[in-house]
């Protein structure tokens, strides 16, 4: 009994993840009806962020010092940089082909996540590369500015696993035998809160009607004097910054983190995104924990390697029976 | 005179990229491997790689391009085509069963599972069919690397047999290439011919909408199982050759990468257009191999040019020529009706 | 498209297949052009020869990971064969190049480099492919073109079991590994009942099951064996499912990005026993750091030493050019050190200044010699692997990795 409410509480853990990283896919399909591929390298992306802020901040010695204050520092890190980097892919990557098939679309989603798993990787050599510009002899940048950006870039990205350094400890609080970590009870908390604070966003504030309304139907909406452009950014800001501060989560937690994370999550992620309802915002969470504690509890009666099958099995059963989800979302009538 | 004149160079401007393109193009492809250099084995393979995608693109052209059905999965084609290669062709069952039988066997049994996943989803449309397959991909790959007993799970399958036609037993790369691209002009002969038929036809306008073409009394359902089972039987014999080229198997060589590039491929290409999918495959596969040289930056390049191609020419390098299907379809409307009156 | 085209194309492409079959079908000739037998030279080798005329330089390549997640691992070997040249200097007065060929960490790019490699008329050798995974089907490729292979990192034991007289291997394979892993678990901590986790790869899953079957036939007990997903994080299913079966010790076949996060959480969950793995976590400082501290205590295995002669002079070339070797850089620079030796010994210039290596002569002349390399002393026996090996236990102390008991084999 002790031992399925541990996994219980793994299964909330996980399923934390996977609800964050929803509800970013989900607010992108309800105002652009597609499928972001590239959102679980946009997670990843965060997540390096915040690692980079996380490192430098602990190795000033400032993280000792405030430990509250520097993790809020690295999520905003996280969360900044994952959404400026969604806005400039929707800007660069989709906008120009708003009105060409969704399957260009999609091709140009899996070129982004190609191009920024990449990214991140070679970071540390673009670096070094821009650092040792020359003309003839003489360096572009000063030596000073030369080893600044070539440590700054080698300490930020890579293609071997980085690690965020251990700041949120394993201590925890007992129920009776069971013991549950503060850092388990920070993801849940974070996940709550924020998908109460987006919710309100989009049924009280002006900005959330307006994204209400272009997910309904553009044309209309930008008749109606909406800039739908603009709402779109902001879509993409708020759901990449979600994803961000996901990844960060993701680095606290399990300590690593690697250009490649993002593709599994992510796949997880939209499956609890369709689950719940796609274009449906509590939908999102409520698929992120029903997956993750499908996941948990089906390992209860099969191997563990077939946690991958019980997912896409719920997926699929889910499309086939109720393809609006569970809350009810967008549907599919969407053709090609 | 002068309409005159340009109507024949239309005719001959036609008969170019009808008649003498292609030839050009099948005589630089069969000559490869008789080039006599020390890179031919290298570009046997690269070009030979290629074919089995055009092969691949195919199949997942019927799913895509022709029935309208989104397709994120179709390496689980490929994979069960591989692995009933990997089952009746080598030491692991000790099945021996000769080449082309086993070629056709692969593809029955990728048709049977494709019907078997069609017949559920036949009510789906777009995104969400794409994911369903995506899911029904990633099943298939799983379950081959976690049922160790059958199918020897990570550590793979080995040892395949090479190919036995009579009574010649072939293990060149040259055989295979030959191979690949007979089969690939046999495809695009058949795939044409389907086109030109009543199914293609129905293809066509449940493509164009599907509600409309219910109603206008195509039942939908028989065609999408068809289009289904066509374009898996096209997998599944891709894999068999496949198997059988590389001689041996693991469930990694099928998993969702392989999917997303067979889509690219025939995305690359243009839906609609079999000849397409033959530059697709050139561009997605060939290429990257050609730009090996730049070792490292050869992934990022890649996710770049998909970017930039799909905003610069999102129809692909060969856009459909719907137009062009719809005026032979109006034609041979027309013609019946002159035969007739 | 008219059906006579189509018929034209198809008559086309069958008399072309005719013509091509009656010609070309039963030799696949090896790729390398140039049989040059020089008229006068000492009898032709049997598998043909390398020629590079004067000018030209040789190259050795180097087949591993170039980009990617493994990206570290593959760069680190080809830094190791660098070093290797640099420090040999020149073949016989022709200069040697070394070229990476990426191959992913994978099996089908790996088979493209093969043939790649295979098509360089220049190419002396190839060192590495680095994963067993790609080795295994590549190594068809570099067997049928009799291309020199001596691979520094992978341990799969079908490696050197197919036969392939050009094909060495400088490293234990897995087979050995997992015996030393038993004996010291079973013999020197009394561990009797063991839980085994793998990484479904090739590699991994592949030495897991040789722990299995070693443990059990001594009489030990496996109490659950279970595979994870490469790239996942959360392993909390196999943990709990793990821990269930109370073993004394777990076991993980795989590398060091899941291992560290398998014993991270495999601590948090409460498990004290020990923790072992194969080679592929032994890494400084990815294991270590991130585990964030719990792989304080964990035992691996690893089949190649530093600390042998010259290994000072290589760390003081290798670091100040590419920093600390990450792991398969001291076996990369010996696999490249034997070739290079190997063919300054069987090479010989032609009548036409052109530089000759015979390629039988090369293989039989690595195999015949001894080499006392970086990483150890190496001699092959008639399969391509190390006659006498030595395996070392490492454990993981603080940040360091500790070696604390060496298992010899053979000699």
């Amino acid at each position: 009994m002790q031992k399925l409410i541990e996994q219980l509480i793994n299964g909330m853990t996980v399923g934390s993840f996977y609800a964050l990283i929803a509800l970013g896919y989900t607010m992108v399909y309800g105002v652009l009806s597609m499928i972001n591929f590239a959102h679980g390298d946009i997670f990843m992306v965060g997540a390096y962020f915040g690692c980079f802020t996380i490192t430098q901040l602990s190795a000033s010695g400032f993280t000792q010092a405030h430990p509250i204050l520097a993790i809020i520092f690295t999520f905003l890190a996280g969360a900044l940089g994952s959404a400026l980097t969604g806005i400039t892919v929707e800007r660069l990557a989709y906008r120009p082909l708003r009105k060409a098939s969704r399957l260009a679309t999609l091709i140009s989603a899996i070129g982004t996540s190609i191009f920024l798993q990449e990214f991140v990787r070679l970071i540390p050599k673009f670096g070094s590369s821009i650092a040792s510009i020359h003309f003839g002899e003489k360096n572009l940048f000063p030596e000073s500015w030369s080893t600044a950006i070539t440590n700054v870039t080698k300490t930020f990205g890579g293609a071997m696993v980085k690690t965020y350094p251990g700041v949120l400890g394993t201590a925890g609080i007992k129920l009776g035998e069971i013991a549950i970590s503060y850092s388990r009870i920070l993801i849940l908390a974070i996940a709550i809160v924020f998908m109460v604070l987006l919710y309100l966003l989009v049924r009280l504030t002006k900005i959330g009607k307006a994204m209400r309304a272009v997910s309904e139907d553009k044309d209309t909406a930008s008749l109606m004097g909406i800039n739908v452009n603009r709402i779109i950014s902001n879509t993409f800001f708020i759901g990449s910054a979600l994803a961000g501060i996901a990844g960060v989560m993701m680095g606290l937690f399990y300590l690593q983190i690697r250009p490649t994370m993002g593709f599994t999550p992510g796949i997880k992620a939209f499956t609890a995104a369709v689950v719940g309802g796609i274009g449906n915002i509590p939908g999102a969470m409520l698929g992120g924990y029903i997956l993750g504690l499908a996941e948990v509890i089906s390992i209860q009666f099969l191997p563990a390697v077939y946690k991958d099958i019980v997912a896409f099995t719920i997926l699929i059963v889910m499309l086939i029976f109720k393809p609006t989800g569970i809350l009810g979302g967008s549907g599919g009538k969407n053709k090609l | 005179m002068k309409e005159f004149a340009s109507k024949l160079f239309n005719k001959l401007d036609q008969r170019i990229i009808r008649y003498v393109l292609p030839s050009l193009i099948s005589i630089v492809i069969l000559s490869i491997p008789l080039i006599n250099s020390p890179q031919k084995n290298l570009w046997v393979r690269i070009i030979g790689y290629a074919g089995l995608y055009i092969i691949l693109g195919l199949g997942l052209l019927v799913h895509v391009g022709l029935a309208g059905m989104f397709d994120l999965g179709f390496a689980a084609f490929y994979a069960i085509g591989a692995y009933t290669y990997a089952f009746l062709a080598s030491p692991h069952f000790n099945i021996h069963l000769p080449f082309l039988l086993v070629l056709v066997l692969a593809g029955s049994f990728a048709a049977i599972v494709g019907l078997l996943i069609c017949i559920p989803v036949l009510k789906l449309r777009g995104d969400y069919l794409g994911i369903v397959t995506l899911g029904f991909g990633e099943i298939v790959r799983m379950l081959l690397m976690n049922l160790t007993n059958i199918t020897n799970g990570s550590q793979g399958i080995f040892k395949l047999d090479k190919p036995s036609i009579l009574v010649m037993t072939f293990t060149s790369g040259t055989f295979f290439y030959y191979f690949i691209f007979i089969l690939v002009a046999l495809l695009l002969f058949l795939l044409n011919r389907v086109i030109n038929s009543r199914t293609g036809r129905a293809w066509l306008a449940m493509r164009e909408d599907e509600d409309v073409a219910q109603m206008s009394g195509i039942n939908t359902s028989k065609y999408k199982l068809l289009a289904f089972a066509l374009g898996a039987f096209i997998g599944g014999m891709g894999g068999a050759i496949f198997a059988s080229w590389q001689g041996s198997i693991f469930p990694d060589n099928f998993n969702m990468n392989v999917s997303i590039n067979i889509l690219c491929v025939i995305i690359l290409g243009g839906l609609g257009n079999q000849f397409g999918v033959i530059l697709g495959a050139m561009a997605l596969i060939a290429l990257p191999d050609i730009l090996r040289g730049f070792s490292d930056y050869r992934m990022i390049i890649f996710g770049l040019l998909l970017i930039i191609m799909m905003i610069l020419q999102p129809q692909g390098f060969l856009p459909r020529k719907a137009p062009e299907l719809e005026n032979k379809v109006l034609k041979q409307g027309k013609k019946k009706k002159e035969v007739q009156s | 498209m008219s059906k006579r085209f189509f018929v034209i194309s198809t008559l086309t492409i069958a008399m072309v297949l005719f013509a091509a079959c009656g010609g070309a079908a039963p030799a696949e000739e090896p790729a390398q052009a140039d049989e040059a037998e020089a008229a006068e030279s000492v009898a032709a080798d049997e598998w043909g020869n390398i020629v590079v005329p004067a000018g030209e330089k040789v190259v050795l390549g180097l087949s591993s990971a170039l980009s990617a997640g493994y990206a570290a691992y593959g760069q680190d070997m080809l830094n190791g064969a660098t070093v290797a040249v640099q420090t040999f200097g020149d073949l016989n007065g022709w200069e040697v190049s070394v070229e990476g060929g990426d191959d992913q960490c994978e099996g089908a790019p790996g088979v493209t480099v093969a043939e790649q490699f295979s098509a360089n008329p220049y190419l002396l050798g190839v060192v590495g492919p680095m994963c067993s995974g790609t080795v295994v089907p590549a190594m068809d490729v570099y067997g049928e073109n009799h291309v020199m292979m001596i691979t520094p990192s992978s341990t799969a034991v079908a490696v050197t079991a197919a036969g392939y007289e050009n094909i060495f291997r400088i490293v234990a394979n897995d087979d050995l590994q997992a015996q030393v892993a038993v004996d010291y678990l079973f013999n020197e901590l009394g561990i009797t009942t063991l839980g085994i986790v793998h990484d479904q790869s090739i590699y991994g899953e592949g030495i897991a099951q040789a722990v299995q079957s070693k443990f059990e036939a001594v009489g030990g007990t496996v109490t659950g064996f279970e595979g994870i997903t490469r790239g996942d994080t959360d392993f909390s299913a196999v943990v709990s499912t793990m821990l269930a079966g109370n073993p004394a010790a777990i076991y993980w076949g795989g590398m060091d990005a899941e291992g560290a996060l398998l014993v991270n959480q495999l601590r948090a969950a409460g498990f004290e026993g020990v923790y072992f793995g194969p080679d592929g976590i032994k890494s400084i400082p990815s294991f270590v750091e991130a585990s964030g501290g719990a792989a304080e205590g964990a035992y691996m295995t690893f089949g190649a030493v530093g600390g042998a002669t010259g290994y000072d002079e290589f760390l003081a070339t290798f670091t100040s050019q590419f920093g600390d070797p990450v792991a398969y850089g001291p076996g990369s620079y010996d696999a490249a050190m034997i070739m290079l030796n190997a063919a300054k010994a069987v090479s010989y210039v032609d009548d036409d200044g052109n530089l000759v290596i015979p390629k039988k002569a090369l293989a039989d002349m690595v195999r015949a010699t001894p080499y006392d390399g970086i990483t150890g002393h190496l001699e092959f026996d008639e399969n391509g692997d190390l006659k006498v090996v030595s395996i070392t236990v490492f454990q993981a102390q603080g940040s360091e990795l500790v070696p604390v008991k060496v298992y010899d084999f053979g000699g």
